[in-house]
């Protein structure tokens, strides 16, 4: 359920290993992610991003690995992928904007 | 603009409309303002209660169209907890008395947590105004209303230039003759 104008504009990169393709983060899930409360809630919001713009399928696949432990991806991984996610999707804008 | 008294001593929360979004902000001491003013941009967000946040957070994760609403909104609302006229000066204020007055102010027993945003700003022009000649005090008012780079279309001194201009044109000798 991304919101992106443009859904062919897409970020790759690993995590841990295996390849995922994101969509960009819009403005305003930029902002969020700069204003996130701590604890749960700001969690669960920022695990909410990665699967929107993951999609349903690779996001189940990453959480599963986390879930699972087999290939030692940890929680302190996702949060990684978003804060790299974050950083590119800020490029992906400014470049818009230019 | 004028400013609003009442304002900078309430304790009442704030409720606002944020794209859509109900949003209240309930009272907070200067001191927690003054945290929250690194990023004012936001503090409709940051400085409203548990459930608003999550309503705004909710909106700006799965519909969009909220970042720019909240940046007026919180400009906005640091005109209205304050009760400043403006939201550069409640900025301005609250950033003189978080950096070279912070001593003074402490020294004289303002606390930033024991006081309103509009208390603390209040206090701050007073130590910055007091005792200061007339002229020190206009030029201080003059800098402090002036809006910053890019707001000057918000700047609205309550004079209505042109029912100025037309009953300046009323007086004789004045008119251009048209």
């Amino acid at each position: 359920m991304g919101h992106m104008d443009d859904t062919s504009r897409t970020i790759k990169f690993q995590v841990k290993g295996k390849a995922y393709t994101f969509a960009p983060l819009t403005e305003d899930q930029q902002a969020a992610l700069l204003v996130m409360p701590r604890g749960i809630r700001g969690v669960q919001k920022v695990f909410r991003i990665l699967e929107i713009s993951l999609g349903p399928e690779q996001y189940d696949a990453l959480t599963d690995r986390i879930i699972d432990r087999d290939d030692t991806l940890a929680f302190g991984d996702a949060a990684k992928a978003v804060e790299r996610l974050l950083k590119e999707s800020a490029k992906t804008t400014d470049s818009d904007d230019e | 603009m004028t400013s609003d008294p009442y304002a900078m001593i309430s304790r009442t929360p704030v409720n606002l409309a944020v794209a859509g979004v109900r949003v209240e902000v309930p009272y907070a001491p200067a001191g927690a303002w003054m945290v929250e003013l690194r990023q004012p941009f936001t503090v409709a967000l940051t400085m409203s209660d548990t459930a608003s946040q999550d309503r705004l957070l909710d909106a700006m994760v799965e519909r969009g169209g909220v970042a720019g609403p909240l940046r007026t909104a919180s400009l906005d609302l640091l005109r209205q907890v304050s009760g400043r006229p403006f939201w550069w000066e409640t900025l301005r204020l609250a950033g003189l008395g978080a950096g070279d007055l912070l001593g003074e102010m402490t020294l004289r027993g303002v606390d930033p947590w024991s006081v309103s945003l509009g208390q603390w700003c209040s206090a701050v022009y007073a130590a910055c105004t007091r005792n200061a000649k007339l002229e020190d005090v206009l030029k201080f008012d003059a800098q402090l209303g002036f809006p910053p780079p890019g707001y000057e279309d918000e700047w609205d001194d309550g004079v209505d230039l042109d029912a100025t201009e037309a009953a300046m044109a009323n007086f004789a000798g004045l008119s251009n003759g048209g």
